[in-house]
């Protein structure tokens, strides 16, 4: 039971800063990418990595994993994995009473961090087989629902040079990643030092923290307070990036097909919760929803031919309606 | 509830928007009622009814929209609400002072006093001057003096203008306020003419604003002419035709002839009224036929005992003592306007009218000199009398140039009289030819309405028309 918000926005503030330190320790330079996993994390919403190889996309999600000290699955996707590789199957197995019956065996979707590793790379069939995992939190093999532990945060990565046999994600899909992540190149200074940190005799190790009020923690961050005219901003946000309404953006008019759905709004609140508890507030502000509008809504706006044709991209789309 | 410190400032913050708000906005106001003002004083110009403006309607002007402004503030930040949300869009204030405004009815009570207990620490170390300063006006201070400087030259403008009218204006002052002191003298025998001389009072006043001021206080004077002429009873028995009614009595009716030519009215009434009716209508005809008169005419046609009765009205209201009052104001009237003598024995210029028999703008060939001149003027030149060439230098096709020049004395008539005085009259003035065409279209009404009424003898008519068909200006 929350009794004293202020002590328990402490807590969330400490628990987000030890995490982010200890995947601070590993990685070098990816301050935003580390603020947006973590983000997702207290949200308990999935994110979706889009880098070059080698950025330390796939490091990412296992040092989180490592450091919220949590069950850690990783699935390489690739053409030929099945729906089944990921949820699991049911086997005939054999008792001591020599009776055989079918058993469920858990795929490696059954775990709290699920690094979803070049999702791009498997059929949408096999895409598509993470879609219930993703929104319901649980998985049906023959009928029979079998939950999925929490938390439950998707992690997935994509490679956006290599297109090369790769499968776009259906926009149902994509619409499932509460944000989508860019992870930068590093400067010199950052490669530096992860030369210093990668090529020595110990490399450095993550300390687990422990969180026992995980899930008070995100009841919290839910329970942070925005007034109407607050909310009326992701909304507009939103509504900007529709290429049918009155408050869209000559862009978006343009080069827009389908615009961002309700759970673009829902993300943007959610993500500006978790940055108002960061803040020390207890409210939240325009600013905190116009910080996570790029993140929260570039893989939802899916841009038409001419849009393609010109070049435009969707985060270019969200500028526009963030400079309205 | 909103915490008080938290009042506070939002207090703090609509007295600053609404500062900012009238002045930012008042200055606008200001520079349209200045704009207002200006062309206000510039159609004053051209337009009289403009010049009448008191200075307090002018201030109103300048003064209504500041005051709108100060309104229009007040009404805009009248609600805390849209102080909250100007304050948080101007200054770094993360939404804080709307959210804590609008949480209690919008939000669980869980963060709600977190939430105050937040903003009241923030408001604290808050200060509103940074963020509600009043903008710099800049280069917009530049529009104020547009309309300041366009007064400023306006004003010089019109002061020149005064300067070169004075001549004008005491002219026109000395000529308007000898008939209100005319006026004056009847207003002690006749309360009515109290109401004139205030009239001419207002048309002193008025002078200096106008343009042409002798000019509207010779119109001024023209108008309570003609509204006391208008206001007369019965029309009177003039002296013409009381005269050429008394030649055809004097056989038969010495005495009564003898009345009428001495304006012994009341007497001249009572005998009429025992006259035999037959008498009186071969009388009145034959005076008719010799004046080509059509009033003593239709009085002849009429039936006898009813002519008796309407000439002796005419001739009772010619002896009326409030029709002899306003008789005299309106020949003094004449006298004045005309620069003859009268009671004054100024003219309006103020010379001796022995000394200076020429009119008021000091013409040649302008009105009434010995009082036996045609109400035109004397004929002081050819084109006086229509002959020679037109003003277009035109030669006047009908005139015989065998014919032998006559001069056709007139006496000074009742009816209603003009002067105009132009500077340059018949020269390529713009000005004066403008003042004389009106002049000449006022003028030529008047003379053909006296042509068609058979006042004036036949013989004379055609040379009525000529003489204002010569003197026609030029399109």
């Amino acid at each position: 039971m929350m009794k004293d918000p202020e002590k328990q926005a402490a807590e969330f503030c400490e628990a987000f800063q030890r995490l982010r330190g200890e995947m601070e320790k590993v990685l070098v330079g990816q301050a935003e990418a580390i603020r947006g996993v973590l983000t997702a994390f207290f949200a308990e919403g999935h994110a979706l990595l889009e880098g070059a190889p080698g950025l330390g996309k796939t490091a990412l999600v296992r040092t989180l994993a490592g450091a919220a000290g949590l069950n850690f699955s990783r699935i390489q996707f690739t053409p030929d994995l099945m729906p089944a590789d990921i949820i699991g199957t049911n086997l005939i197995v054999e008792d001591e009473h020599g009776r055989k019956r079918f058993q469920f065996e858990q795929g490696p979707v059954f775990a709290n961090i699920v690094l979803a590793d070049e999702i791009n790379r498997a059929t949408p069939k096999t895409q598509s087989a993470l879609l219930e995992a993703m929104q319901e939190r649980h998985a049906t093999v023959a009928g029979v629902q079998h939950p999925l532990p929490r938390p439950f945060l998707v992690l997935a990565t994509q490679n956006p040079i290599e297109m090369e046999g790769t499968y776009p994600l259906p926009e149902a899909q994509l619409d499932r990643f509460l944000l989508k992540l860019q992870v930068e190149y590093p400067g010199a200074e950052d490669l530096h030092e992860i030369l210093q940190r990668t090529t020595r005799e110990h490399a450095p190790t993550v300390e687990p923290v422990r969180l026992e009020n995980a899930a008070s923690l995100r009841a919290l961050v839910r329970s942070v307070p925005a007034v109407r005219e607050v909310e009326a901003r992701a909304v507009q946000l939103v509504l900007a990036t529709h290429p049918d309404r009155a408050e869209s953006t000559p862009l978006a008019k343009k080069f827009v097909r389908y615009g961002a759905s309700p759970r673009g709004a829902q993300a943007l609140m959610l993500c500006a919760k978790i940055s108002a508890l960061l803040d020390g507030r207890y409210h939240v502000a325009k600013d905190d929803i116009d910080a996570w509008a790029v993140p929260a809504l570039r893989h939802r706006i899916i841009l038409n031919f001419e849009g393609e044709a010109e070049g435009v991209t969707s985060e270019a789309v969200v500028q526009e309606a963030l400079a309205m | 509830m909103v915490d008080l410190p938290v009042r506070r400032k939002l207090d703090e913050a609509r007295w600053r928007l609404i500062r900012n708000h009238v002045l930012h906005h008042g200055a606008w106001a200001l520079l349209a009622g200045l704009s207002l003002v200006f062309a206000l004083r510039l159609l004053a110009l051209f337009f009289p009814i403009f010049r009448s403006l008191p200075v307090s309607v002018l201030l109103l002007v300048v003064i209504a929209p500041l005051l709108v402004a100060a309104v229009l503030a007040f009404f805009r930040w009248r609600s805390l609400i849209s102080v909250a949300r100007e304050v948080d869009e101007r200054a770094p204030t993360k939404n804080r002072f709307l959210t804590v405004l609008k949480l209690d009815g919008e939000s669980p009570a869980f963060f709600t006093d977190a939430v105050k207990k937040e903003v009241a620490a923030f408001v604290a170390g808050f200060q509103l001057k940074h963020h509600l300063r009043l903008k710099n006006p800049g280069k917009n201070l530049l529009w104020l003096l547009i309309p300041l400087l366009a007064l400023g030259g306006l004003e010089v403008f019109r002061h020149r203008l005064a300067t070169q009218r004075v001549p004008e204006l005491t002219q026109g002052r000395q000529i308007v306020e000898k008939v209100r002191l005319a006026a004056a003298r009847q207003a002690e025998k006749n309360p009515e003419f109290e109401k004139v001389a205030h009239e001419l009072e207002v048309a002193l006043d008025r002078l200096p604003d106008s343009s042409e001021p002798l000019r509207d206080a010779l119109r001024a004077l023209a108008e309570l002419e003609q509204k006391l002429s208008a206001a007369s009873g019965a029309p009177a028995l003039s002296a013409t035709e009381a005269g050429a009614l008394a030649e055809a009595l004097v056989g038969e009716h010495p005495q009564l002839a003898a009345d009428l030519r001495s304006g012994n009215n009341p007497a001249a009434a009572e005998a009429i009224a025992r006259l035999d009716p037959q008498a009186l209508s071969k009388a009145l005809e034959e005076a008719a036929r010799h004046l080509e008169n059509s009033r003593l005419r239709e009085l002849s046609r009429q039936d006898g005992a009813q002519a008796q009765k309407r000439l002796g009205a005419m001739l009772q209201s010619s002896g009326a003592g409030d029709e002899s009052g306003r008789r005299k104001f309106l020949s003094d009237l004449s006298d004045i306007k005309n620069g003859t003598p009268g009671e004054n024995g100024k003219t309006p210029g103020g010379k001796d009218a022995e000394a200076d028999q020429s009119p008021p703008g000091g013409e040649k060939s302008a009105p009434a000199q010995a009082g036996n001149a045609p109400p035109g003027g004397a004929p002081g030149s050819e084109k006086d009398l229509g002959r020679g060439t037109d003003l277009a230098g035109q030669a006047d096709p009908a005139r015989d140039p065998q014919a032998v020049e006559d001069f056709v004395p007139g006496t000074a008539g009742e009816g209603n009289s003009l002067i105009e005085i132009f500077r340059a009259a018949g020269n390529d003035d713009p000005k004066a030819a403008q003042a004389y065409r009106s002049a000449y279209q006022s003028a030529l009404p008047a003379a053909l309405d006296a042509v068609n009424r058979e006042e004036i003898p036949s013989g004379s008519r055609l040379l009525v028309r000529r003489y204002f068909e010569a003197i026609r200006p030029k399109e």
